[in-house]
């Protein structure tokens, strides 16, 4: 649990020096946090989910609270303030090339979509998409833990939608 | 897709998959509304629930390399862009509640704890058995917790201890294990502190304490259940400590084994010694009723005391000298228990025994020495009470 908690506070940019003891004390405030509304939890639960969803909140408020006291935006629409797609609309529309019932099509369409990324992030999508692998299955082929599967799927998705996507789209209303 | 799978099966693969890019798209722009939306699903969805554990062990495993590879790169582009930005990064998270900032060891000892805790939270709430309890979890099975050693009383860990403050009076019952039958009650007024270990045991729905309790004259080591000890405790305990009076003897920590340094002083026994009246003919023991309610004063009526009640009949040793007037007859008294140590003025008309009767003296019985968790704890009264000469006492409310 606090290897995980570590992995949220890099996340969420603490110094690298100062991850052991964040760590720790997030994972003081996760303790006191769950034993003040062990009430919420609800049998059948996963507890690790839970524990690392106050966690999620513990380090959202304390950004909000940081956020607030440098009068800015919030970390995240700071980052992205003109995003073009979300990123449901991004996982829709790759995972709306599966749905292309033509073999050939399909594949011109995912190559048109996938031509200037790297080469490695282009086998990982077309495996995702063309092969319908899901992460454990991307992970054998791989030889990759289904985690790390997972993110660099991911992480390819986000530069697919950074590179190509809203180009797409200034495309389509230019036509 | 070219694996054939029925409908709704693809559709909750799919599902399950935007949720993990949804997580993972979250945890990397920092958007921990969405991590902590995704997580409230997983906690639901044991698939999803694991999908995300992967994830994260990834993460983890990019934190530790980060940490070992300080001040090198950081190991993708969000990262660098955040310092590009110009925003800055979140440094540590704070927590306001604790005066001091501490770094905190969280041995082993203390996650095991922690996570031995919320199973049992777990447990309790889920006695038909859940699923992520993990392989070979018992739902009867409650997790225990016992300090790693014996702690030096004289010396506070502060890494193992922290200060509570009682906000409203409270009647506290001291038991030698956690679970166990509570054989001593203090009575504490508002605003009373005392030192707690931080570790604390769950049993059958109850959280478990061991606390130390330090007054004038007295001195309680035990665990107690009362609610009033869950809640928050701080530290450094060394500066909340409240001011005892140097002591006469130097104590010292008793091991797990019972094996222990006897005191310098020679004013009170080692610890492996026995107390009995036949080794100071100026003393009588008289074992008192359980629910004997004792107020032992450092000095007769003066002071503060708490009033201590023993849940069991109990063997207190009385000295033979009296003081005071014909009023108040106060008489030296040493009460030692597994969890109690105290010594001082009593006032006679509070026994529920008669001191005077002739040969009423118990010689084969000798005083408990400090016991918890099985092993012996040195227990010792911080203040040498003060034998006074004979004198008019007004006794004076207390505090």
């Amino acid at each position: 649990m606090q290897r995980t908690l570590r992995g949220y506070l890099y996340r969420a940019g603490v110094d690298t020096g100062a991850l052991d003891d964040a760590t720790a004390e997030l994972w003081q405030e996760v303790v006191r946090e769950a034993l003040r509304h062990e009430a919420r939890f609800v049998a059948g639960q996963s507890p690790r989910a839970w524990l690392l969803g106050i966690a999620a909140n513990l380090i959202r408020r304390q950004q909000t609270e940081i956020s607030r006291r440098q009068q800015r935006e919030p970390l995240a629409r700071d980052l992205y303030p003109n995003d073009a797609l979300s990123d449901d609309e991004v996982f829709e529309r790759v995972a709306a090339l599966t749905s292309i019932p033509d073999e050939l099509d399909q594949e011109e369409a995912v190559s048109a979509l996938l031509h200037d990324l790297p080469a490695g992030d282009q086998q990982l999508v077309r495996l995702a998409v063309l092969h319908g692998l899901d992460g454990r299955a991307l992970a054998r082929v791989l030889d990759i833990s289904p985690g790390a599967a997972r993110v660099r799927l991911h992480r390819a998705l986000e530069r697919l939608r950074r590179r190509h996507l809203p180009l797409v789209e200034e495309g389509k209303h230019e036509n | 897709m070219r694996t054939e799978q029925p409908a709704d099966h693809e559709h909750e693969r799919l599902l399950r998959e935007r949720r993990a890019y949804q997580y993972t798209r979250a945890l990397e722009r920092g958007d921990w509304e969405t991590v902590a939306a995704v997580l409230a699903l997983a906690a639901d969805d044991r698939l999803l629930d694991e999908m995300i554990a992967e994830i994260n062990a990834v993460y983890a495993q990019e934190a530790e390399q980060a940490a070992l590879t300080a001040p090198a790169a950081c190991l993708n582009h969000h990262h660098s862009d955040l310092t590009a930005k110009g925003v800055n990064p979140m440094i540590a998270i704070a927590t306001p509640r604790q005066p001091v900032t501490l770094r905190l060891p969280y041995t082993l000892l203390a996650v095991a704890a922690a996570l031995t805790l919320f199973v049992g939270i777990f447990t309790a709430l889920n006695r038909g058995g859940s699923a992520y309890l993990g392989p070979g979890g018992d739902n009867d099975q409650v997790g225990l917790l016992q300090p790693d050693a014996t702690p030096d009383l004289r010396e506070p860990n502060a890494d193992r201890r922290c200060f509570i403050s009682l906000e409203a009076a409270t009647e506290i019952a001291l038991a030698t294990e956690a679970g166990g039958t509570p054989e001593t009650r203090l009575a504490l007024p508002a605003g009373f502190g005392f030192t707690r270990e931080r570790a604390q045991v769950m049993l059958d729905g109850a959280v478990w304490s061991l606390v130390i309790v330090q007054a004038p004259g007295m001195q309680l080591y035990g665990w107690t259940d009362d609610p009033a000890l869950v809640g928050d405790c701080v530290t450094p305990v060394a500066a909340l400590l409240p001011t005892v009076p140097a002591p006469l003897m130097t104590a010292t920590s008793v091991g797990m084994d019972g094996h222990a340094v006897p005191p310098t002083a020679t004013s009170l026994p080692a610890p492996d010694s026995e107390v009995s009246a036949g080794e100071t003919p100026a003393e009588c023991i008289r074992t008192l009723p359980a629910g004997t309610v004792l107020e032992v004063f450092s000095e007769p009526g003066l002071t503060l005391s708490l009033p201590l009640t023993l849940m069991d009949t109990t063997p207190v040793l009385f000295g033979t000298t009296r003081e005071g007037t014909a009023e108040l007859t106060w008489v030296h008294t040493t009460v030692r228990t597994a969890t109690t140590s105290a010594t001082g003025w009593v006032n006679v008309d509070t026994l529920p025994i008669t001191l005077e009767v002739a040969d009423a003296c118990e010689t084969d019985v000798v005083l408990r020495q400090g016991s918890v968790d099985g092993a012996s704890v040195l227990l010792v009264t911080l203040v040498e009470p003060t034998i006074l000469p004979p004198i008019t006492v007004t006794a004076t409310p207390m505090p």
